[in-house]
């Protein structure tokens, strides 16, 4: 569904809505129960603070920004207690590069999901507006303008966000990766993809 | 030249607002700058992440979404082959066959009554008795918040049960939607019930209008365990209750949970409870 459709508030939250915004939330905790928390407790909010939906700002932007809130609020708690939690095991994401090579993954595909499942860590742990930033940009393939709206700053900063946002990717992946740029592309194991 | 200019330049060709006369020059830059070349070869495999990473979560939540198995997709992601998600597959239909034997089984002769399940202790009633995760099968029965597999619960609410309309905190529900969700575990899942006040349609598709008061109070008839804490005021119970503890309500192995009989069986435990307690 086109945004434009949902530019002003809808009479029903339909399931087809319901389900973008926990699509939206998803890209953010990772987790589909998360996720619907987050919608649930978004739209439950929302409907105390409709007053606050100016004429001037597009409903789904600020439906959006809710989710966006409810999610990063949930990612707080829970991404500080998952580095607990691996500290406790041991099992931190601090592998060197030379155990990294040794345990060279089984096919490209492999490569593709470990790389993706480091990405998805590092983005988790970068400042909260960054985070945000890079998500809407490179996860959900939103305009500026829109994460704009949505976080309630010039685009002109959102870019900047986004900008740190990927230098800091690229200073993890090449921390954890030296051999980041040597190994298989990943738009090779795109194409081969199924 | 400096290399502030030129990566800023990278950041702007990813974004597609190059100007021609600055990719000239990027690529001039770059053909004499070792480090920019790096750079620029390491955020463009940045890119290329995200963007697997983008397609890889689609794909997921699709999945997740249309309910297919959690270990189909992580087999087929790791190069299991087809035929052997196939007798997974299979073998999971077999499962949910005889689960579903066994609890339609149990249904026309019941050994058991729901009160079986009910467990004292000192003031407070612990409603369900937990059960072992291993016995979630075959039981087809509800266990406690604090079951590892699901998240923990934090709050207690009071609930009420009135004949077919259910009363919850002096709200009515007109009716529940069982919604099937899983858990971390993949033989686990938590159905969820939200109260419906009415459905409506829009735009051809069939909305449902969630009573948002009510919806917070389900999760009491799931139990009430002696260690969670209990606040002081509904305003603060409906503040601080996370949803995961506000909606979960039945947790078992079989997929037959969702389906309106089972609804039926938390109903007549929630008048149980309500008349226990």
């Amino acid at each position: 569904m086109p945004d434009a459709d949902l530019e002003n508030e809808p009479r029903e939250l339909t399931p087809a809505v319901r389900d973008r915004l926990v699509r939206l939330a998803y890209r953010f905790v990772w987790n589909r129960s998360d996720a619907e928390d987050a919608v649930h407790n978004a739209v439950a909010l929302a409907q105390t603070r409709r007053r606050q939906l100016r004429e001037t700002t597009r409903w789904w932007s600020w439906m959006c920004r809710i989710v966006v809130r409810q999610c990063v609020a949930l990612g707080r708690g829970q991404s500080r207690r998952e580095i607990r939690e691996r500290q406790r095991a041991g099992t931190d994401r601090s592998a060197t590069t030379d155990e990294r090579r040794d345990a060279v993954p089984a096919d490209h595909a492999a490569i593709a999901l470990e790389r993706a499942a480091v990405l998805r860590r590092a983005i988790d742990e970068l400042p909260p507006k960054q985070r945000a930033a890079v998500t809407l940009r490179h996860l959900e393939g939103m305009e500026y303008e829109r994460i704009a709206e949505i976080m309630e700053i010039a685009p002109a900063t959102v870019r900047v966000h986004v900008r740190d946002a990927r230098e800091a990717l690229r200073v993890r992946l090449v921390r954890e990766y030296s051999d980041w740029t040597l190994a298989v592309p990943v738009r090779t194991v795109k194409e081969q993809s199924p | 030249m400096n290399c502030n200019v030129p990566r800023q330049w990278i950041h702007d060709r990813i974004d597609g607002r190059l100007s021609e006369d600055d990719a000239r020059r990027l690529n001039a830059h770059l053909a004499g700058c070792a480090d920019c070349r790096a750079f620029d070869h390491q955020m463009s495999a940045v890119i290329d992440g995200l963007d697997a990473l983008q397609a890889s979560s689609t794909r997921e939540y699709d999945e997740i979404a249309s309910g297919e198995s959690f270990h189909a997709h992580t087999a087929s992601a790791v190069g299991v082959s087809r035929n052997r998600v196939l007798l997974v597959r299979i073998a999971a239909a077999l499962a949910l066959t005889v689960i579903g034997g066994l609890v339609i089984h149990r249904m026309l002769n019941p050994a058991t009554t729901p009160s079986d399940h009910l467990v004292h202790a000192g003031d407070h009633s612990v409603f369900p008795a937990p059960v072992p995760a291993q016995d979630a099968h075959e039981a087809n029965v509800m266990v406690p918040f604090d079951d590892p597999r699901i998240s923990t619960i934090d709050d207690r609410h009071v609930v009420e049960a009135d004949g077919p309309t259910v009363v919850l905190n002096g709200r009515t529900a007109e009716r529940f939607i069982p919604v099937m969700r899983k858990t971390s575990d993949p033989t686990v899942h938590v159905v969820w019930l939200h109260a419906v006040e009415n459905t409506t349609e829009v735009n051809g598709e069939t909305g449902m209008k969630v009573s948002p008061a009510a919806d917070r109070a389900l999760p009491a008839f799931a139990g009430v365990h002696p260690q969670i804490p209990q606040k002081n005021t509904d305003e603060a119970r409906n503040r601080t209750a996370p949803l995961s503890a506000r909606g979960a309500s039945v947790i078992c192995g079989s997929p037959l949970c969702s389906s309106v009989q089972s609804v039926d069986q938390v109903l007549q435990r929630m008048e149980l409870f309500a008349q226990d307690s």
